[in-house]
Parts: C-alpha cells; structure tokens; sequence
C-alpha cells in the first residue's frame, strides 16, 4: 500500500557556547528544502513544527540522506555548521517517529586572514517522521458532504463520501490534497484539520466493485440487489432501453432537503450518463429523473451506491433500463 | 278585556323574533356551505431579528425571520414556525460547515445574512422566501440563494415539491419546466441545477440553484419572478383565486 511519509523539523535547541541568537536552518531531504530563521537564545529550545517535505512509498522502510545546515548570522561573520545523515523510517510504525541531529557551529572570524574566535554552539535539530496512508476518503458524516477549498479557485465546494484524495501536505491548520475520482478529478484542494489537529479524512477504505442496477419503465420500479423500490418518472421524457452509468455524486441538491426527515443522504443524487440532469434520487415528483418515492428507503440504496466503484474514476456502477 | 296597546307589544315581539330567526337561519347555512369556516383568520406576523456571534471563528450571522401568529389555531401556529425554523436551521448549518474552509487568518469575517419576505398571505395558504447572503474569509463569494416556504393553511401542511399548487402532476411537471426554462433563458453555459417556487401576489418567485460544469462546477443561483401568464393555465383554481385576488 502506498505510504506517505511527512518528514517536520519539530525543534531546535541552542546550548553549548553562545554565537549568536539568529539562527537560519536549511534542511534537504531528496529534493526537498526547508528554510527557517528564527531567533532562538543560548541555552533555550525552540518549537518549529514546519513541514520539510511529504514523501511517498510503497516499502516498509523509507531511508533518505539528510543535510542540516545551520547559520549564525551575523553583520560581518556569519558561523556556519552542517551534518549530513541517514534517516530510516518504517512505513508500518502508527506512532511518531524522532530523530535528533547534532550541529557545531564553531565561531569563526577572520580579518586579512587572521583567524580568532574559540566558543562552539551546539544545534539539537529534531526531526519528527509521520507515516500514514497516501491514499485517504472522505468520510461518510453529517449529510454526506464535506466542504472544502478548490485551491485553483478559491472557492467553497463540496465532495461526497469515499471519494479518494491524496494528500500532498498539511501545515498547521490545513491538509492540501489532490482530488483522484469524480468531476473535480485531479484537482488541488484543501480542508481545515479537526480540533485536535488530526485529518478529517479517514483511511483503511477498500471501494467496492461496480454496482449493478435495473430500472424497469413499465414497473417503475428499481431494483438494486433484488430489491425493489417504486419510483416515478416523467411520461413526456421516457427512458430508452439501454445501458447508463450511474456516476460517483457530483454536488450536493438542495432539491433533497424537503427529505432530509426521511434520509439524511436524501442530497446525495447520483447523476445517469454522463450529461444532462437526470439523476437518481429520492423524491416525490419526477422531471426525467427516476425517482425513488420511497425516500425512506432511500439510504438503503446509498449505502449500496456510495463506495462502489466501475474504475472509470467517474461511476459506481451501471444502470439496466429495461421494458 | 285585551287592550289594543298589549296586542301591539305582543306583536312587537313576535316581530322581534321572527326577524332575529330570519337573520340568523341564513348565517348558518353559510357556515354550512362554506368549505372555509375551519380556514383561521387573518394571521399576525411578529418580526424577529436573531443576530449570532462567534468570536472563536469569526462567525457573525443576521436572520430575520417572520413569527406567525394564528389567533383559531396554535397547532397550526406551532405548525409553521416549526418549518420556519427548520428552514433557517437548514440554512444555518450549510453555512457554519462552510465556515470550516474559510481561511483563518486574513482578517476577514464569516458573514450568514437571512431575510425573509412573505410572498403571499392568503387564509388558504402562506408562502416566504428566504435569501441568503453569505462570505466565507478568503473565499470568492457566491450568488445570494433564494429558497421557499409554502404552507397550506387548510390541511396544515408543509408543501415538498409544490404539487397541490397546481391542477394535477402534468400541469406541476409543465409548470416546472416552463419557470426552469424562463430562469434559463439567458444563462450562457452548462447550469445544472434544481428549480425551487412558490406563489406570490400574481405569479410565481422561482430560483435555480446548482452547479455550472463548464465553469468547472461553478456554484449557480439564479432567480426571478415568474409572470401570472406563463403559469396560469397550470394552476388549480383555488390557488389561482388566491394569487390574483
């Protein structure tokens, strides 16, 4: 299973001689690159909990080489020092997993090459390594939907349960990730993090193969898993025999609320075909859709629909129209 | 011996009488006929304006928001404010989950604005819009929504889709395309969107409210009125008398 490996500078502790007290550290990871200055005093510890990069795999152990380097900056000297090492994180680890560098900065300064300068700082750069799953699901809450930011846009928009995401970063308030099924497909996106800082987004969720459905014209009936719900349509816009798919939920209708004492998904409608606006959805009036006046009924149909998947990145299934 | 005067005041009352019987015989009857006698007077509005505040996340949210007061019937009363309030519930929940992508620190307040305007009072049926007006910090605002409220004061029943309105589901189904289609008409783009009404004072307020996915799944909320004309041929007649009376 594809892991993502969120690598943190946590900390930075300051002891040994004082050199200084601002202090740039620059961290590189395969590729990636952290930059902070902060004032941080002798003899204290500074709390820094910045992202240095998000890393994937598929391996139990992620090794990568890491070079810290840490500056005192001063107006004539600066004091440099730097430390190059191997990290080895295991994938399989839920816990937070530490790492702690150690960085001399030695007080160097020169005039017409004349050397002086004898006290040594020492650096404690932590580094703290999170793995978890790559791939995360919207969670099926409240009434199916979970608002978040298109980062492209700016604006407020709306994702049904299970939809697959990838997370690409957190900061401290936020978790950016890339839309991988339905109409925002591939997408750049953002949710808030919960109260207690952790995803809203939940992981260990196996999609389940494509759905199978019939909708019998004659019977106005749909019948999902030999189950059999009464729906209406709308004579003046019949449905043809054929094949259609039945696609993940695109937005929230509001066109459900009426419904909401019935279902709380009654919302969610999932579109038939790829185009127009025919749905299926819990209701008590047709316009072409087909509609499932059993609205009680209808989070039985939602469960069943919702975490299929045809592999299309666009559908949960398929819809028999027959006679 | 009976005195001319103790006829007259004998007749006098009998007169008295048979006018107050004659009087009160045909008032009756009326009752009988008249399919209103249990429809409740005129209601009276009381006007609320709630404002909420949370400083935690920046929220400031102004409703205002009807009372309705039927004198005959408190059921009926309880009836209709319940639906009002789970309207504006609606409405305030859609917002505060949205609160929860607005950016925090820009500064920026997150604003929820509900008014609300009573299309049409009549003792057979009370019919509100609600519009909402919102931003979220950070994010690009969207059109204002409108949604409504009808309330058929006769049976005491909310209406879901508005059906009752009309005189049976082909004219609601006819009635329903040709208000989408005006809403429509010069919308450039790929709208996807639900189609919500409700009676006014000689015709109809509607709005669409959906997405657009040409505009990548821009947020769509059109409205407008709805002309006497377009919809007169659909309505049931009570309904018709009482939007044009």
């Amino acid at each position: 299973m594809l892991k993502s490996i969120q690598l943190k500078l946590l900390k930075v502790k300051n002891s040994g001689d004082s050199v200084g007290r601002d202090i740039r550290v620059e961290i590189e990871v395969l590729g990636k690159f952290l930059r902070i200055d902060k004032r941080i005093e002798s003899g204290t510890t500074t709390e820094i909990n910045r992202e240095v990069g998000r890393f994937e795999t598929d391996r139990g152990l992620f090794q990568a080489d890491v070079l810290i380097t840490v500056i005192e900056k001063d107006l004539l000297f600066n004091d440099v020092g730097n430390t190059k090492n191997n990290i080895k994180i295991s994938t399989i680890a839920t816990k937070p997993q530490q790492f702690v560098f150690e960085v001399r900065v030695r007080e160097s300064r020169s005039i017409f090459g004349k050397f002086w300068g004898t006290k040594t700082a020492i650096f404690e750069i932590t580094l703290e390594a999170e793995a978890s799953d790559a791939i995360k699901y919207v969670p099926d809450e409240g009434d199916g939907w979970l608002k978040v930011v298109l980062e492209d846009k700016y604006s407020e928009e709306s994702l049904p349960a299970y939809l697959k995401v990838k997370i690409e970063r957190t900061d401290t308030k936020r978790e950016y990730f890339t839309i991988l099924e339905g109409p925002h497909r591939g997408r750049p996106a953002s949710v808030i993090l919960q109260d207690d800082g952790s995803s809203q987004f939940i992981t260990g969720i196996k999609h389940e193969p494509m759905i199978r459905a019939q909708y019998s014209i004659s019977q106005k009936t749909f019948i999902l898993k030999g189950k059999k719900y009464k729906t209406t349509d709308y004579p003046e816009t019949p449905w043809e025999k054929g094949l259609y798919d039945i696609e993940i939920p695109d937005a929230p209708h509001k066109g459900g609320e009426n419904y909401l004492s019935q279902s709380k998904r009654a919302k969610t409608w999932f579109r038939i075909g790829h185009d127009g606006e025919r749905y299926l959805h819990a209701g008590g009036f047709s316009l072409g859709c087909i509609t499932v006046i059993e609205a009680n009924r209808w989070t039985e149909i939602y469960n069943n629909l919702i975490k299929a998947r045809k592999g299309d990145f666009m559908s949960v299934g398929v819809l028999e129209v027959v006679d | 011996m009976i005195r001319p005067g103790k006829i007259l005041i004998a007749g006098a009352i009998v007169a008295a009488v048979l006018a107050i019987l004659f009087y009160l015989l045909p008032q009756r009857e009326d009752e009988d006929i008249d399919q209103t006698a249990n429809i409740p007077g005129q209601p009276i509005i009381s006007w609320q304006k709630i404002k909420i505040t949370e400083e935690r996340k920046n929220v400031l949210i102004d409703i205002t928001v009807p009372r309705i007061i039927i004198g005959s019937s408190y059921n009926l009363d309880s009836e209709i404010n319940k639906a009002i309030t789970w309207r504006v519930d609606l409405l305030k929940s859609e917002f505060i989950s949205g609160v929860t992508t607005a950016a925090y620190d820009n500064g920026e307040t997150n604003t929820l604005n509900v008014d609300t305007e009573i299309l049409l009072m009549t003792p057979r049926l009370i019919s509100l819009a609600f519009t909402s007006t919102q931003h979220l910090a950070g994010s690009k605002d969207k059109d204002p929504e409108r949604m409504f409220l009808v309330f058929d004061l006769v049976n005491g029943e909310l209406l879901k889709e508005g059906n009752e309105l009309f005189r049976d589901d082909l004219a609601w189904s006819e009635a329903v395309k040709a208000m989408k289609m005006a809403l429509l008409a010069d919308y450039q783009g790929d709208p996807n969107c639900d189609l919500f009404f409700a009676p006014k004072h000689n015709g109809f307020a509607a709005s669409c409210i959906g997405v657009d996915w040409n505009r990548g799944g821009k947020h769509l909320s059109l409205t407008g009125d709805i002309s006497m004309s377009m919809i007169q041929e659909f309505l049931a007649p009570s309904v018709l008398s009482d939007i044009v009376q």
